[in-house]
């Protein structure tokens, strides 16, 4: 089981528009991960790393290729399904956050099981041990308008993980941060990464961070142009 | 259990924009506050109507010179038409085995005097059968009996207001008065009756005999009959019996129009049924434009929500979700101001009955239920299509959506 991979990617196209406003964001994309990894995705902005990112998060379908998430053909589903998927397979973490401002710490950690038809009892248990994991006991009953850009950007986490989601998928999960904290959130991914097995996947320009990545694919013009410290962790 | 939670957080939104929801709501809410005001105010109105038709005696057929083709309330013209004679009434009296009384009625005014004070009143000439048929009693003295009507003597039983407005507190019992010029004895005064459907003023009358009347109005017509039938499920025979009886004597000819308080009240209800059509016109308009208020409002929501729309679906909402969440609130929204609208009505049905205490609004349950059902059924088809919008919306767009 461990060695079939998590996610392949097998001649992966995404093409926006036609004719002359054409754009090849993603061009014969082969790629795969395997469970556990810790990966850095680096690019100049433009270069395709988001449409990547959005294929990987069942945001988005590929134009064509396949996408095999855990042996299952994703590529063609429906909204539906893909909306489903999302919900059990995959965590996001953004840079802005995206948290609901007027929902409190606890409410937008739930929110992923609210649309998994867990019971509210349920809901409210699993989303306190997932805050308290992020070091946010405390804090549960506050907006993220009273909350620390860390903070927030914790919440965030613990409604990615709440799922238990075997991806964690992070865009420029710092780039809203300062350095200090910046670093600690980067260290409790790696956390997560070494001690629960999540794998993880970060989106990032930025050098430093993907220096912390045990494999590091560099995308541009929509290509891999480099793939770095992969094989098996 | 999901449909809780969205309703829940349909609330939660339409109490964060207090101001914004109540102004929404304000359309739906006028619309159906003045419509149910209106609704119940004309179900008052026929009930207080049904009460004074039928209080003025059970069984009650009325037959009228004159053909009229619907059942109208309209009163004939005589043209081309037989009069209406004593002798139709003597002929029911003797055929008409339907029928428990039949009295003649011929009306006209004239002056009415005694001593030095005069008033113009209503001069009903009738005959003795007339008190047994209509209901109305006699407060002191009598009724002139048929001997009086047979030999057309001149005696009379007045109305209440005409004795309090003739003799004050003097009591007119043998006195008598001047009709007309002719001098009537007082044999009677009638019970206060009031006035019906707020006209005629049924104490401001004084009865004579028929023949006197018939004189006195210098004709042998009479404006009418009315017969009561033994029981309300003779009706029909005693109508059919009447037509039979006086088509005979009127050349074959039906030159006269047979009514009931069923007919009367059915012409009635015809005209309050295009009342209610107004009605629902109205409310239909007054719902159409609250709808639109709430789907001009529901896509501004929709709009300003798109990074919410976004993220909720990033974490697993479906297409279906979304559209259930925004269809609720758009639902909720007209619910609410629908229910306020009912309550507007109540109050004011409640206001306008110490006005109107004769014929209070009457808010029946019927009319709240498809109020509550049509102003829910404007916020689900007015909020389709804000919520299709808000569910069909890109994940990726609307999560970088500033």
């Amino acid at each position: 089981m461990k060695s079939d991979p998590l996610i392949c990617f097998e001649d992966v196209k995404k093409v926006y528009g036609s004719g002359p406003i054409r754009v090849d964001a993603l061009a014969n994309i082969n790629l795969r991960i395997v469970h556990g990894e810790f990966i850095a995705i680096l690019g100049p902005s433009g270069s395709g790393k988001s449409t990547l990112m959005n294929i990987i998060g069942c945001l988005d379908r590929p134009t064509t290729g396949r996408y095999l998430l855990e042996n299952v053909d994703v590529s063609g589903l429906s909204d539906e399904a893909l909306a489903h998927i999302r919900n059990k397979k995959i965590g996001f973490v953004f840079q802005m956050f995206n948290l609901l401002r007027k929902q409190t710490a606890l409410e937008n950690v739930q929110l992923p099981l609210l649309y998994s038809g867990v019971d509210q009892k349920a809901r409210r248990e699993k989303g306190l041990l997932v805050l308290k994991k992020m070091g946010l006991e405390g804090r549960w009953n506050h907006r993220p308008n009273e909350l620390s850009g860390g903070e927030c950007q914790r919440v965030a986490i613990a409604r990615a993980l709440i799922t238990d989601p075997p991806i964690l998928l992070a865009d420029e999960p710092t780039g809203n941060l300062d350095t200090k904290t910046g670093i600690d959130i980067l260290s409790l991914f790696k956390t997560l990464n070494r001690e629960e097995g999540v794998t993880l996947i970060l989106v990032t320009h930025n050098p430093e961070i993907a220096k912390e990545a045990r494999r590091r694919i560099y995308i541009q013009d929509g290509k891999i142009v480099e793939d770095t410290g992969g094989g098996e962790p | 259990m999901k449909l809780i939670e969205f309703i829940r957080m349909a609330l939660a939104s339409i109490l964060d924009n207090r101001l914004r929801s109540f102004l929404t709501m304000l359309g739906i809410m006028i619309g159906v506050g003045a419509v149910i005001l209106l609704i119940s105010m004309t179900t008052g109105f026929r009930e207080y109507l049904v009460r004074q038709f039928m209080g003025i005696g059970t069984n009650l057929i009325i037959v009228n010179p004159g053909k009229t083709e619907t059942k109208g309330l309209g009163h004939p013209g005589f043209e081309g038409v037989q009069k209406m004679t004593i002798g139709d009434t003597i002929a029911l009296r003797r055929n008409a085995t339907a029928l428990e009384g039949v009295s003649s009625i011929t009306v006209g005014t004239a002056d009415v005097r005694y001593v030095n004070r005069e008033r113009r009143v209503m001069i009903v000439g009738t005959d003795e059968v007339f008190v047994k048929i209509i209901s109305i009693g006699v407060d002191s003295g009598g009724f002139f009996t048929s001997e009086d009507v047979d030999a057309s003597r001149r005696v009379c039983t007045i109305g209440y207001t005409v004795k309090n407005e003739l003799f004050g507190g003097k009591n007119p019992l043998g006195e008598i008065i001047k009709i007309g010029g002719s001098g009537f004895r007082v044999i009677g005064i009638m019970e206060k009756k009031g006035t019906f459907m707020g006209t005629d003023d049924f104490d401001d009358v004084v009865y004579i005999p028929v023949p006197a009347a018939q004189t006195l109005f210098n004709t042998d017509r009479l404006i009418g009959i009315r017969a009561k039938a033994r029981s309300a499920a003779m009706i029909d025979e005693a109508k059919e019996q009447i037509r039979v009886i006086l088509k005979k004597r009127h050349n074959n000819k039906e030159d006269f129009t047979i009514l009931t308080q069923g007919s009367l009240l059915s012409s009635l209800d015809s005209i309050l049924n295009a009342l209610s059509a107004v009605l629902a016109g109205i409310a239909a308009i007054s719902l159409l434009v609250g709808g639109i208020g709430i789907m001009n409002i529901m896509l501004v929501t929709v709009k300003e929500r798109t990074r919410e729309i976004g993220i909720r679906k990033a974490v697993g909402a479906t297409k279906r979700d979304i559209l259930l969440q925004f269809l609720l609130e758009s639902m909720i929204l007209s619910l609410m101001g629908g229910v306020v609208g009912i309550l507007i009505a109540f109050t004011g049905g409640v206001v306008l009955s110490r006005f109107l205490p004769q014929m209070p609004p009457l808010m029946e349950p019927w009319v709240i239920a498809l109020a509550t059902l049509f102003s829910g059924g404007v916020g689900i088809f007015f909020g389709v299509y804000p919520a299709y919008r808000a569910a069909h919306q890109d994940p990726i767009e609307a999560l970088r959506y500033e």
